[in-house]
C-alpha cells in the first residue's frame, strides 16, 4: 500500500520533473557543454573544442572587466540603499496613515511594472529636452540649462542606478512590510510599558527581527541586481561611450548579434561563479539566521 | 458501389493534399493586413497557399529563424531579409541564391543600390522589398525667414544656416541625429563618412575609415555638437524615434530621415510643420559628393525549402516590380525598382518622391561582412568616446579598426 501510493506520488510530480529537466536542467548543463567550444553556426551547429580560451578570453578582456564593475555598482547601490530605503518606507507604510492603501499602491507600483515599460518611464523622465526630471529641477530653479542625463559620460551610469533604485526599494519595501507584519505586537506592548522610545524599538525589536528578511533581500538583490539588463538595453544601449555597459547585456551582445554562443555561455557561468560565491559567502555570514533563506 | 466512391474520394483528397503546396514565412506585425490580403491573391492566382507565423516584433524573426536553419531551414521557406544579415546568411548557407530566376530585365530595372543589397560575392539572395534609405529633409519656411531659398550643399554652408538660424532664435538647435549607441549612429556615420569621400575598407577588406576623411568625418561630428554648438547634444541617446519627434514638433530645421519622410511630416495628427518639410539632397564636403545610407530589405529562400521555384514566384509576387508598385500604392512600402519610380501614379501619391529618386543614385551601404553586426557593436562604442571627447577621433578610429581586423581574421 505504501508503496503504491509512493509510485502514485512519483507519477504525479513527473510531468513537472520532465519540465524541469527538459526545460531548466538541459539548457543550464548545454550552456556549460557549450562554454568549452567555439560555436560556428551553419546548417548544422559546427563545435570546436577550444577548453578553457573562452574563460581566459573573458578574463583577459578589459571591457568584461568594465561591465562587471558598472554591474557591481548597481549591486551595491541596490544593497546599500535600496535595502535601507525600503526599510524606511516599510516602517511608514506599517503605521495608520491617511490613505494607506494608495499611498501603498504608489510606493509598490515600481515592483509591479514589467522591466520594460518602468525602462521607458525612466528614459522619458530623463530626457534632457521633454524629461519631467529637468521640468522639474528648473520650475525649482535649482538648475538653468537642461543638464544631459543620458548623454553625458559621468552622469549616465548614476542616472540608471537611480532608476534600478526605485524598482529596487519598492521590492524591499514589500519584504520588509511582510516581516513587520510578522513581528509579535506584545513585543511593542511590553517595551512601551518599560518606557522604550520609538526609536529603541526599531533598534532593538524591529531589525534584530528583521534579520532573515534583510538576508533574504542581500541575497534576493544579488542575484536580481547581477542580472540587470532591461534598463540598460532600452534607455542607454550601454552608451554613452560604453560607460554603462553590463554584464547580461554583454552576454546579450555576445549570443545574439555576434552568435558567439560559445563565449557567451562562458560568461554567464562565469557570472553564475561569481554570483554563487557572493550567495554562499552570505549564507555563512548569517549561518544561524537563515530559517527563511 | 458506395464504399468505393468514398474510398475514391478519400485517395483523391489524399493525393490532392500532397499535390497542394504550401509556403510558410515568419513576419512582425508590420503591414500584416496587407500581406495576409496579397496572400489571398497569390492562392487566387497560383493555387499556392502561404501562412504567416507572426512575432510580435520585427526583429523577433531572427532567433526563429536561426532555429529553424539549424533544423534543416524547411520551417520558413521564404523570409524578409535585411541587407546588413545578407553576408552571414550566405556565409552560413541558409540562403538560396536566386540568379537563376533573375532575368536581365529585372537586373536592369532595379535600383542599383537595392538590389546590390541583396548581392554577396557575385550571386543575389534576394529581391529588392522596402528599399530605404535615409533622406536629408529640411524645413523650407524656416530657413526661409534668414533668407535661404535653397538648402546648402556644403557643410561648411550647412553650419553657417544653422549658426544664422539659431541666432535669429527661430530654433534652439538647428539640427539632431540619432547618435545614441546604437546602429542608428553606424548608419548616420556611413552617410556622413561618404559625404567626406570616405569608406570602410578597401578590396582585401583592409579598414580605411580611419583615413584622414575618416578623421575628418568624425571632427566635423564632434564639431557640430561641442564647437558650432548646432546639434542638440542630447542626439547623443537619440535613436530615429526621437529625431523624428523633434522634426514634427519643428523642433529642428533639418536631419535625416528613413522611409517616405513627407508622409509623416505632412500628417497633421503627427506633424506641426504640414507642407513645411522638404526633400533634398545630403550635403558633403565639397558638394560633390551627396551620399547618403541604405537600409533595403528583402525577400529570399531559404536554402532548406521544398518548394525553390513556388518560393520564387512568391516573392516575384509580392516583391518583383509589379508587386513593389502595389506595395508602394497600397501600403507605402519604398519599392526599389526603377520603373516603380518612374511611374507617374506612384509619384503622385506622396510630394518629394522626385527628389528621394535622385538621391537613390548616392546610396551607400554599411560594410558588408558576415561580422558586421559584432564590428557594429565596437564602432558604436569608439565613436561614442570620440563624440563624448573621452578619446581623440583618430585614436577612436583606429582601435575601431583594430578591433576590425581582429574580427576579420577570426572569421577567416
Amino acid at each position: 500500500m505504501e508503496r503504491r501510493k509512493r509510485t502514485l506520488g512519483y507519477l504525479i510530480i513527473l510531468p513537472a520533473i520532465l519540465i524541469i529537466v527538459f526545460v531548466l536542467l538541459f539548457p543550464l548543463l548545454y550552456a556549460l557543454y557549450l562554454s568549452f567550444f567555439k560555436v560556428t553556426l551553419g546548417r548544422q551547429i559546427k563545435l570546436d573544442f577550444v577548453g578553457i580560451k573562452n574563460f581566459i578570453d573573458i578574463f583577459s578582456d578589459s571591457d568584461w572587466w568594465k561591465s562587471f564593475l558598472n554591474t557591481i555598482y548597481f549591486v551595491l547601490s541596490d544593497i546599500l540603499v535600496g535595502i535601507p530605503l525600503g526599510f524606511i518606507s516599510a516602517l511608514l507604510l506599517n503605521k495608520k496613515i491617511r490613505l494607506k492603501a494608495l499611498v501603498l499602491s504608489i510606493v509598490l507600483l515600481p515592483y509591479i511594472l514589467p522591466p520594460i515599460v518602468h525602462a521607458l518611464i525612466w528614459k522619458w523622465a530623463f530626457n534632457s529636452d521633454y524629461g519631467f526630471i529637468n521640468m522639474t529641477l528648473m520650475s525649482l530653479g535649482i538648475i538653468k540649462n537642461n543638464v544631459y542625463w543620458l548623454t553625458n559620460p559621468n552622469l549616465a551610469l548614476p542616472a540608471l542606478i537611480v532608476a534600478n533604485l526605485w524598482q529596487g526599494t519598492a521590492f524591499a519595501t514589500i519584504v520588509y512590510l511582510g516581516g513587520m507584519k510578522s513581528i509579535p505586537s506584545e513585543l511593542y506592548e511590553a517595551s512601551q510599558i518599560d518606557g522604550a522610545s520609538n526609536w529603541q524599538q526599531i533598534r532593538f525589536i524591529t531589525i534584530p527581527m528583521l534579520r532573515p528578511f534583510t538576508n533574504l533581500l542581500l541575497v534576493m538583490k544579488t542575484i536580481m541586481t547581477f542580472k540587470i539588463f532591461e534598463l540598460v538595453y532600452a534607455v542607454t544601449g550601454g552608451g554613452p561611450a560604453g560607460t554603462t555597459k553590463v554584464v547580461s547585456y554583454s552576454i546579450y551582445k555576445s549570443a545574439f548579434e555576434a552568435f558567439k554562443f560559445g563565449k557567451a555561455s562562458a560568461m554567464s557561468y562565469t557570472l553564475l561563479g561569481i554570483v554563487a560565491v557572493i550567495v554562499l559567502f552570505y549564507q555563512k555570514l548569517f549561518k544561524t539566521e537563515n530559517e527563511i533563506l | 458501389m458506395r464504399k468505393l466512391f468514398l474510398l475514391t474520394v478519400f485517395l483523391g483528397l489524399v493525393v490532392f493534399s500532397f499535390a497542394v503546396v504550401e509556403l510558410n514565412t515568419i513576419l512582425g506585425p508590420s503591414d500584416l493586413d496587407y500581406y495576409i490580403k496579397k496572400n489571398q491573391e497569390f492562392y487566387d492566382k497560383y493555387g499556392i497557399r502561404v501562412n504567416i507565423t507572426v512575432v510580435p516584433y520585427g526583429r523577433d524573426q531572427n532567433a526563429k529563424l536561426i532555429a529553424s536553419m539549424l533544423a534543416g531551414g524547411s520551417q520558413y521557406d521564404v523570409f524578409v531579409i535585411d541587407c546588413v544579415e545578407v553576408p552571414k546568411y550566405v556565409e552560413a548557407g541558409w540562403v538560396l541564391p536566386i540568379d537563376e530566376w533573375l532575368t536581365e530585365d529585372l537586373k536592369k530595372d532595379a535600383i542599383p543600390f537595392a538590389l546590390d543589397g541583396m548581392a554577396y560575392k557575385g550571386k543575389w539572395y534576394g529581391l529588392p522589398f522596402i528599399s530605404e534609405w535615409k533622406s536629408f529633409v529640411y524645413n523650407r519656411e524656416i530657413i526661409k525667414k534668414v533668407g535661404y531659398d535653397e538648402f546648402p550643399k556644403t557643410w561648411d554652408g550647412v553650419v553657417e544656416l544653422a549658426k544664422k538660424l539659431q541666432d535669429a532664435g527661430l530654433v534652439k538647435y538647428a539640427s539632431a541625429w540619432s547618435w545614441a549607441q546604437k546602429e542608428s549612429l553606424i548608419c548616420d556615420f556611413v552617410a556622413i563618412l561618404s559625404s567626406f569621400g570616405g569608406k570602410f575598407f578597401d578590396e582585401n577588406l583592409d579598414p580605411v575609415f580611419n583615413n584622414e576623411k575618416g578623421v575628418q568625418a568624425v571632427q566635423f561630428m564632434i564639431d557640430m555638437i561641442h564647437k558650432y554648438k548646432i546639434v542638440n547634444p542630447a542626439s547623443l541617446g537619440w535613436t530615429e524615434t526621437e529625431v523624428d519627434k523633434a522634426m514634427y514638433n519643428n523642433d529642428i530645421a533639418f536631419g535625416m530621415k528613413w522611409g517616405l519622410p513627407l508622409v509623416d511630416l505632412d500628417n497633421p495628427e503627427l506633424s506641426k510643420g504640414v507642407g513645411q518639410w522638404e526633400i533634398g539632397l545630403m550635403p558633403s564636403v565639397d558638394g560633390e559628393h551627396p551620399y547618403t545610407v541604405s537600409g533595403p530589405m528583402g525577400w529570399a529562400i531559404s536554402y532548406g525549402t521544398k518548394h525553390p521555384k513556388e518560393a520564387f514566384e512568391y516573392i516575384k509576387f509580392l516583391a518583383g516590380p509589379e508587386g513593389a508598385l502595389d506595395a508602394a500604392l497600397q501600403a507605402g512600402l519604398v519599392p526599389g525598382w526603377k520603373s516603380v519610380w518612374e511611374n507617374p501614379e506612384y509619384l503622385k501619391t506622396v510630394r518629394g518622391l522626385d527628389m528621394m529618386y535622385k538621391q537613390a543614385m548616392y546610396v551607400v551601404h554599411r560594410p558588408r561582412v558576415p561580422w558586421y553586426l559584432e564590428f557594429s557593436s565596437v564602432l558604436q562604442e569608439e565613436l561614442h568616446k570620440a563624440l563624448t571627447l573621452k578619446k581623440s577621433p583618430k585614436e577612436a578610429l583606429d582601435d575601431a579598426a583594430k578591433a576590425a581586423i581582429k574580427l576579420r581574421e577570426e572569421y577567416k
